[in-house]
Parts: structure tokens; sequence; C-alpha cells
């Protein structure tokens, strides 16, 4: 009896086995292994084990610049990216569903619309001679609109982020019950209160775990910089392609260190969201 | 009337945001059909030409479907691997499933561009040198849609009382096998579809594994789209509204999936 | 030997037992059901003997073959589930040939035992019908459709009816009840609902954490309750402690007595119904109509009495008149501890 029960087991531990092998071997292989690599060596320069790359991070101000370039491009379209989604998202529970729903449907087509083929269309349109900043020009707003300074960068983060927010807040928005304004409201709360006091506290846990996705995807965006300026413009995603598979100075292990300090600076917005969220009893429950 | 107003307001609003978002869409669209729009706000004169010269460019043609081939190939090895495995987390291991959430998120959490840092020194030689052909392309398109893939399933998985079903039909005589084929599996198809279409339309837009790790050595939609950008605006245009028509033909089709009872 | 012979069957869960050393003989064609509270082990042992969970020891036995090792494949048992368990991507007619399609029948032959099948269970013109085009009651016929076509030896209902409203439950016990005679099937019905374990039953194997407590016809069951759980599970009884039990009846003080409260009568006893020799004086607290018996809470000796008089012959009481209680002699239950 124990070694016919020895003997199930057995057969049971090797169709999980090979059930589950293939997965766990190509995720080993070609998620994980390139992720150690990289944590691995970015402590090894010329065979030995140091801290010289992350030094060299350091003493690099053309590096620092791209960190700079990079985190000043995620805030600041993580930010208006999501206060345009809750507008969006705030006036589409007002309005019937038909136009809801097609509005939905066109903003999740556009969330494809990104990387290169993105980048093309602004030159297009804000190119130097594009349509929209001949407009802008005739009707004397802008000079001269650079598409490939940092402010058309920030158009193109922004506009790849607004998509990315709405689907992601949007589910949030719809859990909000329209009784609980009607009791707040019976019960003599004004509309400012209750935003304040009810929907405000709803929303934060959705608000907050949104806003850590559009930095993420903010830092780790790549097409679209180096399709736009063929990879002239500086932020870490550029920098780090360059020191892998660039023309000149090809040097992976620095950019294994640079790789580990960008993971390491989303880790920490992520952790910062969270005490933040820590903070909400409603959102610890979630 | 305030409420009136209120909803002219929410109207406006969403008026004015679809508006920027469809901006550049409707700007590549007519800029595709024009026969030249220099420094006007308005194109001079209408055209197909484009098009014609697109379709009718082998380069492009091929490179569209050496796209198709890696996207298939990596979606397919993804949904393959993957069945057991969501079947043996539901079914005997539901332990696993607290590793399998972080698993799915890593993806999202390491950028592409630091895995290829890893993938690149890996692959480049020594024991599988795949590096640089379309293997590591259907590999690396693998490992980004299995959060698409585990999750869409996951949600199939939970709606269906999958121990339930196992156990009825196994009362009825079907080996475990049998049973999971004949009667789960299909249950799952609606998830897995919807799956098919969101992960091909995130895969044939991917451009940082297959710049990176690929290049010009297998040129995909993606890279033929940056390489041909010198050509001609309205041809580069031409090409980013199929490209775009193909993306809406496959959300299209989820949506459709997903509404359908 | 008798059709199922279960012996020592014990189950536990992670060291957390589920129910040790249960034994019992089912006859062929009897119709069994195992009653108890939730999480008393019923279903856990219905599953044990379909083969869905492992035994830890114990032996299980049909028709003189040893089961107990045997996949639920080959054991030849029918099970129809509370979540009906049906296959949403087949058709009720598909549903009900699955089991004989994977016996690899001939299709000519399962058509015909699916045609017959259907007209068992009243599914007429609704068999090509997907599962979530039909209703509970209709969904719960397919689920005792697929398992009566496969002819098992024997057939499991675990709650089959606690999904649905109490109309078509009725109807459907009536159905299940008379298919199971027809068919002469050895059943073995799971619930927690004791109205519906006395219509149905031959016998019942009524279940308090993890043991079989008492068994028996439901007349037996509900009348003569073995300890304090059964009194309290199969009807209201009044649970008398070991010292009153003494004084009103003679015990012998350790005790506890317990009695239905129709079988109290206040102030007369029903003629030619023997009753105790001592009447307990007492006080109606209140009174409460339940369709043709009107219940009366009765406050004696410091202890509170349910009494049930029939609504029609009776003579009405008012709250808080005072009233003598008699106890009806054959229907004092010795309870055991």
């Amino acid at each position: 009896m124990p070694k016919k029960s020895y003997h199930r087991r057995s057969a049971k531990a090797l169709t999980y086995t090979a059930l589950l092998g293939p997965f766990a071997l190509l995720f080993a292989l070609f998620q994980l292994a390139p992720v150690l690599w990289v944590a691995v060596n970015s402590f090894i320069y010329d065979g030995e084990f140091t801290l010289d790359n992350y030094r060299a991070i350091l003493d690099s101000a053309f590096t620092l610049q791209s960190f700079y370039n990079s985190l000043w491009l995620s805030l600041i379209s993580s930010v208006i990216g999501l206060v345009i989604a809750l507008l969006l998202v705030n006036s589409l529970r007002r309005v019937d569903c038909r136009l809801r729903r097609a509005v939905i449907a066109f903003i999740n087509m556009s969330s494809n619309f990104s990387g290169v083929p993105l980048a093309f269309a602004f030159i297009i349109i804000l190119g130097v001679n594009g349509s929209v900043t001949l407009l802008l020009r005739a009707a004397g707003l802008v000079e001269e609109f650079d598409l490939y300074s940092k402010w058309g960068l920030l158009a193109i983060y922004t506009y790849f982020q607004i998509p990315l927010a709405v689907l992601l807040l949007y589910p949030a928005f719809d859990a909000l019950k329209d009784e609980w304004q009607e009791a707040a409201q019976l019960l003599g709360a004004s509309m400012l209160q209750y935003v304040r006091k009810v929907a405000l506290p709803i929303l934060t846990p959705a608000i907050i775990g949104t806003f850590v996705i559009l930095i993420a995807n903010a830092m780790g965006a790549y097409a679209s910089v180096y399709a736009l300026t063929s990879g002239n413009y500086n932020v870490i995603t550029i920098r780090i392609a360059a020191l892998v598979s660039g023309d000149i100075f090809l040097e992976p292990n620095l950019a294994a260190a640079i790789s580990v300090v960008l993971m390491l600076i989303m880790a920490a917005i992520v952790m910062i969201n969270y005490t933040l969220l820590n903070r909400s009893r409603y959102a610890r429950k979630q | 009337m305030p409420a009136n107003n209120k909803l002219l307001g929410h109207k406006l609003v969403i008026a004015v945001i679809v508006l920027i978002m469809l901006t550049p869409i409707a700007a590549t669209l007519l800029y595709s059909l024009s026969t030249r729009w220099g420094a006007a706000v308005l194109p001079e004169g209408l055209t197909l030409k484009w098009y014609i010269d697109l379709l009718s460019d082998p380069r492009f043609l091929l490179s569209f479907a050496r796209s198709l081939f890696v996207c298939t190939a990596g979606l397919l090895l993804c949904i393959v691997v993957m069945i057991p495995v969501i079947f043996i987390v539901f079914y005997s291991l539901p332990g696993l499933k607290k590793i399998f959430n972080f698993i799915v998120v890593l993806p999202f959490a390491v950028p592409p561009v630091v895995s290829s840092v890893g993938l690149l020194q890996l692959y480049s030689d020594g024991f599988l040198p795949i590096s640089g052909t379309f293997w590591i392309l259907i590999f690396t398109y693998f490992t980004i849609v299995i959060p698409f893939v585990y999750r869409s399933m996951a949600n199939s998985f939970a709606a269906v009382s999958l121990h339930d079903l196992m156990d009825a039909a196994r009362l009825l005589g079907a080996s475990t096998p049998q049973a999971f084929f004949k009667c789960v599996l299909p249950n799952l198809k609606k998830g897995i579809l919807s799956a098919v279409f969101i992960s091909f339309s995130i895969l044939i837009g991917e451009f940082v594994f297959a710049n990176i790790l690929v290049g010009t050595r297998f040129e995909t939609l993606q890279i033929y789209l940056f390489n041909t950008r010198q050509i001609s605006g309205h041809f580069t245009s031409a090409l980013v509204i199929f490209y775009f028509a193909f993306i809406f033909l496959l959300t299209f089709l989820a949506g459709r999936l997903g509404n359908r009872k | 030997m008798s059709y199922v012979v279960v012996t020592n069957l014990t189950k536990a869960f992670d060291n957390t037992p589920v129910f040790a050393n249960i034994n019992f003989t089912i006859e062929k064609g009897e119709f069994i059901t195992l009653l108890g509270p939730s999480g008393c082990g019923k279903s856990t042992l219905l599953r044990c003997i379909a083969g869905l969970n492992s035994v830890n020891d114990g032996r299980i036995m049909v028709e003189g073959e040893d089961i107990t090792d045997l996949p639920p494949q080959k054991r030849g048992i029918g099970m129809v589930f509370q979540a009906y368990a049906l296959f949403p991507n087949m058709t009720a007619r598909e549903n009900i040939a699955f089991g004989l399609k994977i016996k690899g029948m001939d299709p000519a032959e399962i058509d015909q035992k699916v045609k017959s099948v259907i007209e068992l269970v009243e599914l007429q013109g609704r068999e090509d019908h997907l599962i979530d085009e039909l209703s509970g009651g209709q969904r719960q016929r397919v689920a005792l459709a697929r398992a009566l076509v496969t002819r098992p030896r024997i057939l499991f209902l675990d709650e089959p009816l606690s999904a649905l409203d109490a109309k078509i439950r009725k109807r459907l016990r009536y159905m299940i009840r008379q298919i199971q005679k027809e068919m002469g099937l050895t059943t073995i019905f799971v619930t927690h609902d004791q109205e519906e374990a006395m219509v149905m039953s031959d016998r019942i194997f009524l279940m308090n954490k993890g043991e079989i407590v008492q068994s028996g016809s439901p007349d037996e069951v509900y009348t003569r309750p073995v300890n304090e759980f059964a009194a309290g599970f199969m009807g209201n009884y009044n649970i008398i402690d070991a010292a009153r039990s003494r004084d009103y009846f003679g015990f012998n003080g350790s005790v506890k007595t317990a009695v239905r409260p129709e079988a109290i009568f206040i102030n007369h006893p029903a003629e030619g119904v023997e009753c105790t020799p001592r009447a307990v004086s007492g006080v109606i607290t209140f009174k409460q109509l339940l369709g043709n018996v009107m219940r009366y809470a009765v406050k004696a000796d410091g202890q509170d009495f349910s009494v049930d008089v029939l609504n029609s012959h009776a003579e009405q009481y008012a709250e808080g008149q005072k009233v003598q209680l008699y106890f009806t002699k054959s229907e004092i239950n010795e309870l055991r501890a």
C-alpha cells in the first residue's frame, strides 16, 4: 500500500513536470536569464567584481542627463495624461451608453497607435511644415514648434499615455454608484464634499495604480523616441540601447548598470505609491 | 437648465479629447491620400497612388509576412505552453496562483530594452546563438504575451466550474485528458480567442526587440516602416494607415468576440 | 451480502479529520438519504464513495466487488451535482449522450437511449438547446438524465434541488423518486433539508461532525431521536433536562428526554392517549398560528415548552392564561449523551 501511493505520487510529479516544464524552461531562458545577466554583469568590469559601472554612471554628465530627461518626460506626461483621462472618464459617465461605448472602442484602438507609426504621424502634423504647426503659427500661438525637442517628445508621450490611463481608470469609475452621490446629497453633502469624502477616497487606489503604470510605461518607452529623433535624444532607454547595439562604443556592462538603476527607480516609484496607498483604509482592503 | 448645460459641457470635454486623439490619425490618413502636401494647411489633390505603390512593393509584402509569421509563432507557442500550465494551476496546484500573479507582472516591470541587454549577450554566441534570427523574436514575443494570455485564460477558467465539470466527465467515464479536451477546453475558446487578438495587435507593433536583437537581418513590418522613412512621407503615411487598419480589424474582432454572448 | 457495503471508511484533509470509521450497508433499490447540517461531512463521504476524493482507510464494496481503489470512471456511479456541472459547450442532448459516446456505443443505440431518457425526464422539445438557454429546473433534469442514461450501479444526488425554488423543488422531488422506483435504482441522496429527507427516503442516515448519528426509516428517525442533536435537527423537540426528566417521568436522573410539541396536551389529554401521571403547570407566553397548527409557548417550572395544537377543533388559549401540560407516555424519548 505505501509502495503504491509512492508510485502514484511519482507519476503525478512526472505529469506536473511534463506539463509545467516547457513553460518554466522558456520563461527562465528568455525572461529570467536576461534580467539575471543584467543584474550580475552590472557589477563586473574587465572581468572583475566592482562598482566601477555604477561609478561611471555618476561620473558621466551625459548619462545623468538621460535619467533626468526620462524622469522629466515620464512624470509630466503621466500627470498630464492622468488629468486628461480623469476628465474624459468623468464626462463619459454622464453621457448615454452608446456614445460611451463608441468612445471607449476608439480609445481602445488608439492605445495601439504608438511607437514608430505614432512618431511618423506626429512628424506629419507637428513637423516643421506639419499642418497643425502651420495652423498654430497662423494663429500666432507659437513662433516655431520643434517636434524634436523635449516639448515635442512630451506631446508624443502624453498622446500615448492618455488611452492607457483611460482604459485603466474606466473600470474604477464604473464602480462608483450613483446612489452614493444621492445618499450623500440626502445627508446634506455638497457636490464638492461628496467628491472629497466619498468619490476620491474610493478612486484613490485606481488613480495611484494607474499613475505607477503610466510612469513605468513612459520610462520604458523607446520606439517613439528612437523613431522621432533617430536615437539622438538622450533618454535612458536610448542610452542603454546605444551601449549594446550602437555603432561605436559597445559597453554592455555599463548598459547593465544603467538598466539596474532604471529598474530601481521604477521599484522606488512603486514603493512610494504603495506607501501612499496604505494610508487609506479602503485601499488596504482592496 | 443647468442639467442640460452640464451634459453639454461633458459632451464638449469628450469631443475635444477625442479630437486631439483623432488628429494624428486623421492627418496621416489625409497625407496618405494626397498627391502633395507642402507648406499648407490642406493638401493639393487626392490620390490612391501611395497605396498602390505600397501594395506592389515586394519588400513591404515580405516584411508584413515576416511579422505575421513571428507574431503567430510566438503567440501560438505561448498558448500551447500556457494551456497545460493554467490547467494545472487551477485544477491541482492552486498554491501556484500567487507565483503566477508575480510572473505575470514581470514582463511589465522589466522594460524590453533592459531584457534586450541580457538577451543580446546571452544568445549572440554560446549554447544557443539565435540572436539576429527570427528565433529570438519568437521566444521574446512568447514572453511579451504571457501576461495577456494568462489573464484572459485565467478569467475563462475562473468562469467555468472547472472541478465540477471534470468530476462529472470522469464519472461518465472520460479520462482526465478526455475530460479536459472535450468538456473544459471548448468553453475557453472565447477567452483564448480574445487573448489572441489583443496579443497579436501588441506584437505586430513591437519594435524594441526587433530593432535591437535582429534589425535588418529579419525585416519585420515595424523595421521596414522605420527603414523606409526617407522614401516619401506620403508613402510612409500609407504604410502607417495600412498598419492602423490592420490593428483596427484586430481590435474590432476582439471586441465583437468579447460582446457576443 | 448487501448491495453496497462500506466498512471503516476514514477520510482526513491534511490531518483535519472529516469522518472516521464510517460503516453502513445499503440494499439493492434502496433510496438512502445522507442528512445533516452543512460541514458534517456528508458531501465528502459521497465524493469518496464516487472516487472523486481518495480515502485514508476503509473499504467500499458494490455487488461484492471492492471498488476502493478504482478510478471514478470504472465505478459505475452516476452523479447529479448541486450546481448541475453540465458542459456548457454542449446541447442538452449532447450532454446526455456524453457518457455513452465515451463508452464507444453505437450511434443509433445512443440516439435511441437518449430519446427515451429525455421522455422520462420530460424534456421533449428542449433537447437541442444549449445549457445557457435552459431554466434551473430544466438543467437539473438534463443532469439527472445524463446520470441515468448510463445505467449506473448507484445514483448519487448531491443536494440536487437546493439551487431551485420551492415549487420546482417539490415537482422534481416527486419525479426523482418516481423514476428511482420504476428503475429500481439504488440511490444515495445528500441534503440538509429534513423535510426533503423525510418525503423521499427509504432510510435516512443522519450525520453530524463526521459521524452517522442515527439511521433508520424516516418515521423512526423522526419519532425516535437518539440524542440531543437528532432531536434538535429533526423537529422542534422539547428537550427536557435530566433532573426534570426524573421528576416528571421517573427516569434515573442521568438522562435527558425529548418530547415533540404535538405530543404535549394543554389542560386535558386527547381521548385514548395515555399520559404520564404528573401534569406540569405553566403560563402561556406567546402564541403563533402556523397554518393548520396553533403553536403555544408555555413557561412552566422555569422552562420553555412548545406545544402544537391542531387549529380546527381546539379550544383557544390566551397569552397569560394559566394551563396544565400533559405528556404522551409513548412519545417520551430517552436521549443518549
